[in-house]
């Protein structure tokens, strides 16, 4: 688990509003800023009427006839996380999702968004998202509105996938009994095709870091016919998806094999 | 004198009589004297003198005679010689009759009905007589309802008329009427009618500026009626085995104090349900609907009755009735997809909420991996695509941004099945657009309903809108009112955005239009296509998801959202016989004396459509006279149509029957409804406030049919004729120049005769 980029949640939600990184390992977009500053700088060095200026103004045009029509950017997939009550760090792992969401781009071309944000239960924006991801170590809590509004996502087509990252079983238990009194969590056994839909895990769950010694499950509930919650406990696929060298325990197998079974989630989870 | 006139080649016009007549010239007498000062002399100083050759003074005078006519003729011509003819001008010569045969006649009011009424006011108050006493005109007649015809004075005395016109079109009638006799002719108009107009132009927006006096005769009482209907709003033609059919109507009560009216359900003439429909308070027009089970295959009729009323005005509206076809259902659906997406997980979840639905796709994960899906339940990865078996049993093909090399194998297998009728596709919109899919100028492209080679993308976020016209598909109809299914449609989360296309292909039909703007015209968005026999629909953007998903907190749920997907793939199955002939029927019902396009598909033995094919169908009601209907071929291939307008009322047994080479290649049967058109009934008390206002505008009087006499007395204007004056202009007639030709030609014969040069 990431300790070193836990900030108070406070101050988190006022990072997260101004839309800026809460990680500081996530600066790339003011490198790439400098960068075509720079490249801005050398162009304006190029006097107009110069053949490097002639060069460039000819590239352009090319680039543009090659480019052809705006290509379209659209029904790009994005995971917020669920800001929960009761204490919680519900900020943990904030590479996590952004980092999944790259990888869905790059291995299996999906439209992404891979921002890092969060939204409560409470949120008005909350049936934008088809998929939410919870983590976190502390108590998760969510009020009878927020019971509500949930069981509503969920049972209209939502997919809820919580991540243990540890610490945060028996509110969760407690909190999905609220939202589904008459179901329970069931194990979801190796040869669901949730381990098998891009890369293939026989022995299900794979164990990414470890809390209690204890084995990775897998947990889900199901209605009318759907996994609505995937709850991987004593996995934390979550810190295996963090930025390289946030865990240095973590090797690149291991990191590779929790970003394989992340894909697997999210690509079971719009194929469903 | 007319004769005289026409004789030189002019029209005295409407001018009946010659009252006087002056010569004059266009430059004075004047000129005229000028010119003959001028020209006269000149002419005869050439004359003379006869080039000293020795004549009779007989001849010389008779030359002179015709220099000068001819030099008198031309100055008269230069001058402009012309006449000024005054004479008398008939005018308001005419009168017309006209008389409603329409349905809303029938109406019976204090035991009469209107016609009647009017049969009075002819016959027995001799209006006809009265109008010819007072203004010397024999009035011509005619009848009208939707269309006008001219009637016999014997038809009139006879009073053979019914009440059988469908419609009532006012505008039409009086327009056709004042065209035909000439509006400057006519008198005035007398209109026997009840005023209930229901179709085509506002009689005050289209008559107002009418110059020919209208007279109203009103038939009828106005106040004295009382009226309970129902009418069924499209209803449904086609059941799935095993579902529920929504059917919507409307319950007009008229002078009824009601809290709830009771509506019977009749399934084949037996009582399925009875319904109480609440009336709020003041209401005189109650939307309601119900849903009928489509529990056993078949074709069935339903009828919708509202009690019968003591003293109602008509019972024809009483009841209304469909005919439903209910098939098996078996929606089949097979999605083939580029990549997982949340649009492709909702719209699998809205098919799911159908039990009778099965659902299979192939997702590519990886260029290696395909994910398998049989009737909803993932069935493992498989490295490629096996779509052969899956599309020979699929209703609809839904495909979502696959490349065009994956399906280039099974390309003639899916137009073969989506031309027979067979299988739907549905096109959802690829992530970088279909022509970098390599569909422009493929097989597949031909299916499409837009040019894939002018494809552009415009990701500018924009509402979807359904067009002006209602909606004549199920699928757009989400909510039983049409104004709030409009407004639902505009309230739908944005797209991101949109592809756009040059304009959809010829016989191609918008289903749905966007808020973006497109060469001055909203763009499509939902386009859809007949090909053959089947139905190819395309989506132009997307992503459609947050019409269910984000609906789901709001009062409308995800439920419109569930109700489109399936019921657009409902259609898109298309399910037909597997027979060589069908017989296609246009709707649930048709209506007496309105037309209804019936389609016959004709194919050979090798299911190839015969397009050479002689088709007749014989349509035929219970214990009435068949009709026989010849069909000709439509642009369609395999397609042949005929328009039935039915005449009675009832259940007609079709009975079609194609013929190629003299060889039967087969025979359809199917039934049709028709109903008697209740648009007569919709309004049906007596319009006073329109006719008088039309009257008003136009300068006549509006009447009780009653008060034939006061209504003869009013008749202000009264015949005569006007005084007019024409110029005729000598310089137009041929005769003048013939005559002024004639004159040189005369001389040079008599000086050749006469032995002169």
């Amino acid at each position: 688990m990431c300790r070193r980029h836990a900030v108070p949640g406070d101050r988190a939600e006022a990072i997260l509003a101004r839309g800026k990184p809460v990680c500081p390992e996530m600066h790339q977009p003011f490198t790439k800023a400098a960068t075509a500053m720079n490249l801005f700088g050398r162009a304006a060095r190029w006097r107009i009427g110069s053949p490097r200026y002639w060069a460039g103004v000819l590239m352009l045009l090319l680039g543009l006839a090659w480019a052809g029509p705006a290509a379209a950017e659209w029904g790009a997939i994005a995971i917020p996380r669920v800001q929960y009550g009761g204490g919680g760090d519900w900020y943990t792992g904030p590479t996590s999702i952004p980092n999944l969401l790259k990888a869905a781009a790059e291995r299996l071309g999906l439209p992404t968004r891979p921002d890092h944000f969060a939204i409560r239960i409470s949120d008005p924006e909350l049936f934008s998202y088809p998929m939410l991801y919870l983590a976190g170590h502390g108590n998760v809590k969510f009020d009878d509105q927020e019971v509500n509004r949930l069981t509503a996502w969920l049972d209209n087509g939502g997919f809820l996938w919580i991540n243990d990252s540890y610490g945060i079983d028996r509110s969760v238990r407690r909190e999905l009994r609220k939202i589904y009194p008459d179901k329970e969590l069931a194990l979801v056994p190796p040869d669901h095709p949730i381990f098998h839909q891009v890369y293939d895990f026989p022995d299900g769950l794979p164990k990414i870091h470890e809390h209690d010694g204890k084995p990775p499950q897998a947990y889900g509930i199901f209605s009318k016919g759907r996994l609505v919650v995937f709850y991987t406990y004593e996995s934390d696929i979550g810190d295996g998806l963090e930025d390289e060298g946030v865990h240095p325990t973590d090797t690149p197998e291991v990191r590779e094999k929790a970003m394989q079974m992340a894909l697997n989630i999210l690509v079971f989870a719009l194929s469903q | 004198m007319r004769c005289l006139f026409a004789l030189l080649g002019f029209d005295l016009g409407p001018i009946q009589a010659v009252e006087t007549m002056n010569l004059g010239f266009s430059w004075g007498w004047a000129a005229v004297v000028l010119l003959l000062a001028l020209l006269l002399p000149l002419f005869l100083w050439f004359l003379r003198p006869f080039e000293g050759k020795p004549i009779t003074g007989g001849l010389a005078g008779g030359l002179t005679a015709l220099r000068i006519g001819f030099v008198v003729g031309v100055v008269c011509l230069l001058a402009g010689l012309r006449c000024t003819v005054t004479g008398w001008v008939p005018q308001k010569n005419k009168l017309a009759v006209l008389i409603d045969t329409s349905r809303s006649m029938s109406i019976v009011e204090e035991g009469k009905s209107r016609l009647e009424r009017v049969r009075q006011a002819l016959v027995d108050d001799a209006l006809l007589t009265g109008l010819e006493r007072q203004t010397g005109l024999s009035p011509a007649l005619f009848s009208f309802a939707g269309t006008v015809a001219p009637l016999a004075a014997e038809d009139v005395a006879s009073f053979a008329l019914q009440a059988e016109g469908t419609q009532t079109n006012l505008s039409k009638a009086i327009g056709d009427v004042a065209n035909h006799l000439g509006e400057g002719n006519l008198l005035g108009m007398v209109v026997l009618t009840d005023g209930g107009h229901n179709h085509g132009d506002n009689p005050l927006d289209a008559l107002g500026r009418l110059r020919t006096p209208l007279y109203f005769l009103a038939a009828g009482r106005a106040g004295q009626t009382r009226d309970l209907a129902v009418t069924l709003d499209r209803p449904p033609s086609l059941g799935y085995l095993n579902s529920m059919t929504r059917v919507r109507g409307e319950i007009r009560l008229h002078r009824v104090a009601t809290d709830t009216v009771p509506v019977q359900i009749r399934r084949d003439g037996k009582l399925v349900e009875t319904i109480a429909v609440p009336v709020p308070a003041g209401q005189s027009r109650v939307p309601f609907a119900f849903n009928i089970p489509c529990e056993t295959e078949g074709t069935f009729t339903y009828a919708v009755a509202v009690p019968q009323l003591e003293n109602e005005l008509t019972l024809e509206n009483n009841e209304s009735g469909f005919l439903i076809k209910v098939v098996k259902e078996r929606l089949k659906v097979l999605i083939v997809a580029n990549a997982p997406s949340w649009d492709l997980a909702f719209l699998r979840w809205a098919l799911k909420s159908d039990p009778n639905s099965h659902v299979d796709a192939w997702v590519r994960l990886t260029d290696t991996r395909w994910s398998r899906m049989e009737n909803f339940v993932l069935k493992g990865i498989r490295p490629a695509p096996e779509l052969g078996p899956d599309l020979e049993d699929a209703d609809v093909l839904v495909v979502s941004g696959v490349a065009e090399r994956v399906l280039a194998p099974h390309a003639e297998a899916i137009t073969r099945r989506v031309e027979a009728g067979k299988m739907g596709l549905l096109v959802l919109p690829a992530a970088r657009g279909y022509r970098p899919l390599g569909y422009a100028g493929s097989p597949l492209a031909a299916l499409l309903p837009v040019d894939v080679g002018t494809e552009a993308w415009r990701g500018v976020p924009s509402s979807l809108a359904l067009p002006a016209a209602e909606p004549g598909y199920a699928f757009l109809r989400l909510l039983d009112d049409p104004v709030e299914n409009a407004l639902f449609f505009k309230a739908i989360p944005k797209l991101d955005g949109l592809f756009t296309y040059g304009p959809p292909k010829p016989g191609a039909e918008v289903l749905l239009t966007s808020s973006l703007d497109q060469n001055g015209r909203p763009a499509p968005a939902l386009v859809q296509q007949r090909v053959g026999r089947g139905q190819v629909a395309m989506l132009l953007g997307g992503p459609l998801w947050p019409m269910g998903f984000k609906m789901v907190p709001t009062d409308r749920t995800i439920k419109p959202y569930t109700a489109f997907v399936l019921n657009l793939c409902k259609w898109l199955a298309n399910r037909r016989e597997d027979a060589l002939v069908t017989l296609e029927t246009p709707s649930a019902r048709g209506f007496v004396g309105q037309p209804s396009v019936f389609r016959v598909w004709v194919m050979d033995s090798r299911r190839q459509y015969v397009t050479a094919a002689q088709v007749s169908a014989v349509v035929e009601a219970k214990g009435r006279e068949p009709v026989t209907l010849s069909f000709i071929g439509t642009s369609e291939k395999g397609c042949y149509e005929a328009t039935f307008v039915p005449p009675w009322r009832g259940l007609y047994a079709v009975t079609a029957t194609a013929r190629a080479q003299g060889k039967v290649l087969g025979e359809a049967k199917g039934e049709f409804l028709v109903e008697v058109p209740t648009a007569e009934f919709d309004n049906p008390e007596v319009q006073v406030e329109l006719m008088q206002q039309l009257a008003s505008a136009t300068g006549g009087a509006f009447f009780p049919v009653e008060q034939t006499a006061a209504l003869v007395r009013s008749l202000r204007a009264t015949p005569g004729q006007k005084r007019e004056t024409r110029i005729l202009d000598f310089r137009d007639s041929y005769l003048v120049l013939a005559l002024l030709l004639a004159l040189p030609l005369a001389e040079w014969i008599l000086r050749r005769t006469k032995g002169l040069s």
